[in-house]
């Protein structure tokens, strides 16, 4: 039984995770209870964060400052997302400049398989748009949680576009948060 | 108070309303006896029904055509269907072809907000892709009720392409079906 790879992502109803300059002024961040606790027992289930190098750029080094930061609101994400060990997909670097983080330059394929193989509890991925799409196009991605926004944004940047054919989709679970937001918890056949 | 024109269309987890031209709509989870209840509700409300051009050639003897044998599955729908009134939208036609159906030439804001003026029950729209996504464009849709199907297509036809700007909406209802299909009804922000 080997560990699962799950995409959690925010997601406009025409399939969006971004504007076409990465705009995120659509997505609801005015968070219900229910929506956070649902988060909270998401995270609970991983302990490793996969990252494109792009998104990795910008997100570890600002959950560092959040972890930094005892008054912000977000302290004790900003601990988690620092502490938990992190894989950087990239052909470029050539060494992490980040703590409790490695690099990944190997094919994706091979990489994603060698961890899923590993002991410990599941394996997270947030983005960026780019390699989740080709963690998708390779199918190598167990489950999605879509997080719906009540928002439709014409144009943008998908992680669905390299797939070739269709793909069905099992639905676990779907949620209604009070902020409007609609959980589609998916797992791939 | 004016009456609302609703859209309702099954659409994938990413967006799509159709694969294309020769789309022949395998990707959706057609469990009618899931969604019935529904589709039946929303029809009801509404005593009028828009069309593109492109899609009533088929739609319209379609359903005239169930009309004619009582022990079809949808007869009742297309009972509904074949009296209600029903504008088809187009630059080409001259004159509408079929009963109970009339032609809209002119523009297609003053056309709908003519007939959201009017007495009666709602507006309701299906189809097809163009039609509707030149509806979304002009921000004349007060409500949509979207079937999403438990599938990603990875490519096809959108109805909101021609979006100049995003569009927040408030969410009406959200609804799961045991078939895995996923009801949104979502309607403009006031």
């Amino acid at each position: 039984m080997s560990r699962k790879l799950k995409l959690q992502v925010q997601i406009s109803v025409d399939g969006f995770i971004a504007g076409t300059n990465s705009e995120m002024d659509w997505i609801t961040w005015n968070w219900s209870e229910d929506i956070k606790k649902y988060v909270s027992e998401l995270t609970n289930s991983f302990d490793t964060i996969l990252l494109g190098r792009k998104l990795a750029e910008g997100f570890i080094p600002y959950w560092k400052n959040v972890a930094e930061d005892k008054n912000h609101e977000e302290h004790k994400s900003g601990i988690i997302f620092t502490n938990t060990p992190k894989i950087v997909f990239t052909k470029t670097l050539e060494k992490s400049e980040w703590e409790n983080s490695v690099l990944a330059k190997g094919d994706l394929k091979e990489e994603i398989n060698k961890l899923k193989n590993q002991e410990g509890k599941d394996i997270i991925v947030y983005g960026g748009a780019n390699f989740v799409s080709n963690l998708i196009k390779e199918n190598l991605i167990d489950e999605l949680h879509l997080f719906v926004n009540p928002a439709v944004i014409g144009k943008g940047l998908s992680i669905f576009h390299k797939l070739e054919n269709k793909k069905e989709l099992k639905l676990v679970h779907s949620q209604a948060f009070e902020c409007e937001i609609n959980l589609l918890h998916y797992s791939l056949k | 108070m004016k009456r609302k024109l609703k859209l309702q269309m099954q659409i994938s987890v990413d967006g799509f309303v159709s694969t294309g031209t020769n789309d022949d709509q395998t990707w959706v989870t057609w469990a009618l006896e899931d969604i019935f209840q529904d589709v039946w509700d929303l029809s009801n409300s509404a005593d009028t029904i828009l069309i593109g051009r492109k899609l009533a050639v088929d739609y319209i003897p379609f359903w005239q055509e169930t009309f004619k044998n009582p022990n079809d599955p949808m007869f009742a729908f297309a009972n509904q269907i074949v009296n209600a009134r029903k504008i088809v939208f187009t630059k080409t036609l001259e004159k509408s072809i079929w009963e109970n159906t009339e032609i809209a030439k002119g523009d297609l804001v003053d056309e709908v907000n003519n007939l959201k003026d009017q007495n009666g029950k709602d507006i309701v729209v299906y189809g097809g892709t163009s039609f509707v996504s030149s509806l979304v464009e002009n921000n004349l849709i007060d409500e949509f009720y979207f079937y999403v199907n438990p599938v990603v297509l990875g490519k096809g036809e959108t109805i909101f392409d021609k979006l100049k700007n995003p569009i927040k909406m408030t969410q009406v209802k959200s609804k799961e079906y045991n078939s895995g299909i996923n009801l949104f009804i979502y309607k403009l922000k006031e």
